[in-house]
C-alpha cells in the first residue's frame, strides 16, 4: 500500500520534473550561441596635427555571424561637427549621426546590419579620414 | 479522527513536502521561462532590464552591458521600437561606464541599413539628440529623433521653417538614466527640415535649441545609398 503511494508520488514528480526541465530550457531554446564582444579598429583625422575625431567600431560575433557598431566621436572643441561612415558588405555607404556632445567623453553609436567591411570618421571643414577595415580577429 | 485510508497520518508528510518542492520548481521554472522568454520575443516594458548577453531580438541587438527598457512603441515604416538605457561598452572611441541611450527596431523592415542609434556621454546643457532614418525595400522612410532633455523638461519640439511644430513629451530617465529626461519623436512626413528645442512646464522654450537639419540630410542620404561628406 505505501509502496504504491511513494510509487504514484515518485510517477507525479517525474512529470513534474519534465514541467521543470521545459520550462527552464524554454527560456535558452530562443538563444543562439553565446556572443563573443570585442572592439575593432579605430582611425582618426588629423588637421594641422590635432586628432579632430575618431571613428571605432565594436562588434558581437554569433558564430561566424557578426552584429556591429560605430562609434563617431568628437576629439577636438573646434565647433566642426563629426560623424562617422560605415560600409557594409553590398550596400552603399551610410553615416552615422553626428556625435552630439562635441569633444566630451562618450560617441554617437550606430548599429548597422550586415557585415561590416570598413569605417572612417569624417570632420567638418577637416575632410574624412581613410576607410578602416573593421579588425575583427 | 480516524484516516480513512489506514496510514499514519505522519506518512504522508515526505510526499507532500516532495509536492511543494515540485510545485515550487514549476513556479520558479515558469518565472524563469517566461522571463527570459519575454525578453527574446521582445516582450518588455518600461522598467524591464535585459541582462548583460541576454539574447534580444534580433539577436544583433544583444550587448554585454545590462540595459534598462526606457519607452517602447511603434511606428507605421519602423516598425516596433525599444528605447534603452545602458552603460558605455569600452571602444577605442569612448571608455566603459559612461551613460548611454539608445533607439533600436524589434522588428526592422527589410532594407533598412540601420538597426539602432544613440550616445554615451553627457550633452551640453542636458539636451542633446540622435536620429534613426528607416527605409524600406518599397521606398517608404521615416524619421525617429531620440535624445535627453534637461531633467525637468516637459516636452520638446520640433518647428520647421515654415512654422509646423511637433511637440513630444519627455519621459523619466529615472534612477537608470542618471542623465535626465529623455524622449522619443516621430517626425511626421512632409517635414523636411527644424530646430529641436525643450520645453519647461509652462510651456517655455530652454535656453538650448538643436539644428535638425542634420537628421534630416542624414534620412535623405540613406535614401538615396549613400552620400559623401
Amino acid at each position: 500500500m505505501v509502496s504504491m503511494r511513494v510509487l504514484a508520488l515518485a510517477r507525479r514528480f517525474a512529470v513534474l520534473l519534465v514541467f521543470v526541465t521545459t520550462f527552464l530550457v524554454a527560456g535558452h531554446v530562443v538563444v543562439p550561441a553565446t556572443a563573443h564582444y570585442g572592439s575593432g579598429a579605430c582611425t582618426s583625422k588629423y588637421h594641422d596635427g590635432i586628432n579632430r575625431g575618431v571613428a571605432c567600431n565594436r562588434y558581437a560575433g554569433f558564430g561566424n555571424h557578426y552584429a556591429n557598431w560605430i562609434d563617431g566621436c568628437d576629439r577636438h572643441s573646434d565647433g566642426w561637427r563629426v560623424r562617422a561612415w560605415g560600409n557594409v558588405v553590398g550596400a552603399p555607404a551610410i553615416p552615422g549621426d553626428w556625435d552630439p556632445n562635441g569633444n566630451n567623453e562618450g560617441c554617437a553609436n550606430d548599429q548597422l546590419w550586415g557585415h561590416l567591411e570598413n569605417h572612417r570618421i569624417c570632420v567638418e571643414v577637416a575632410g574624412c579620414s581613410g576607410w578602416q577595415p573593421h579588425g575583427w580577429p | 479522527m480516524t484516516d480513512h485510508r489506514g496510514s499514519d497520518p505522519t506518512e504522508r508528510e515526505p510526499g507532500r513536502r516532495l509536492s511543494r518542492v515540485a510545485l515550487a520548481l514549476v513556479v520558479a521554472g515558469c518565472v524563469a521561462g517566461a522571463g527570459a522568454a519575454a525578453a527574446a520575443s521582445g516582450v518588455l516594458s518600461v522598467g524591464d532590464v535585459i541582462s548583460a548577453g541576454e539574447p534580444s531580438t534580433p539577436p544583433e541587438h544583444e550587448l554585454s552591458v545590462d540595459e534598462t527598457v526606457l519607452a517602447t512603441g511603434s511606428t507605421p515604416v519602423a516598425g516596433p521600437w525599444r528605447m534603452t538605457t545602458h552603460q558605455s561598452e569600452q571602444s577605442g572611441g569612448q571608455p566603459a561606464g559612461l551613460p548611454c541611450i539608445r533607439l533600436v527596431l524589434t522588428d526592422p523592415p527589410k532594407g533598412t541599413p540601420l538597426g539602432g542609434s544613440g550616445f554615451c556621454g553627457e550633452v551640453g546643457q542636458g539636451f542633446g539628440a540622435v536620429s534613426l532614418p528607416v527605409v524600406t525595400d518599397s521606398g517608404e522612410a521615416e524619421l525617429l529623433i531620440l535624445g535627453q532633455a534637461p531633467e525637468g523638461a516637459a516636452a520638446v519640439r520640433l518647428t520647421s521653417a515654415d512654422g509646423a511644430t511637433v511637440r513630444v513629451a519627455t519621459r523619466e530617465g529615472g534612477a537608470a538614466y542618471e542623465g535626465g529626461d529623455v524622449f522619443v519623436m516621430i517626425v511626421p512626413p512632409g517635414m523636411d527640415q527644424g530646430e529641436l528645442t525643450y520645453l519647461d512646464q509652462d510651456g517655455t522654450a530652454g535656453s538650448k535649441s538643436i539644428d535638425a537639419s542634420g537628421f534630416f540630410d542624414r534620412l535623405q542620404a540613406v535614401q538615396k545609398g549613400g552620400a559623401q561628406d
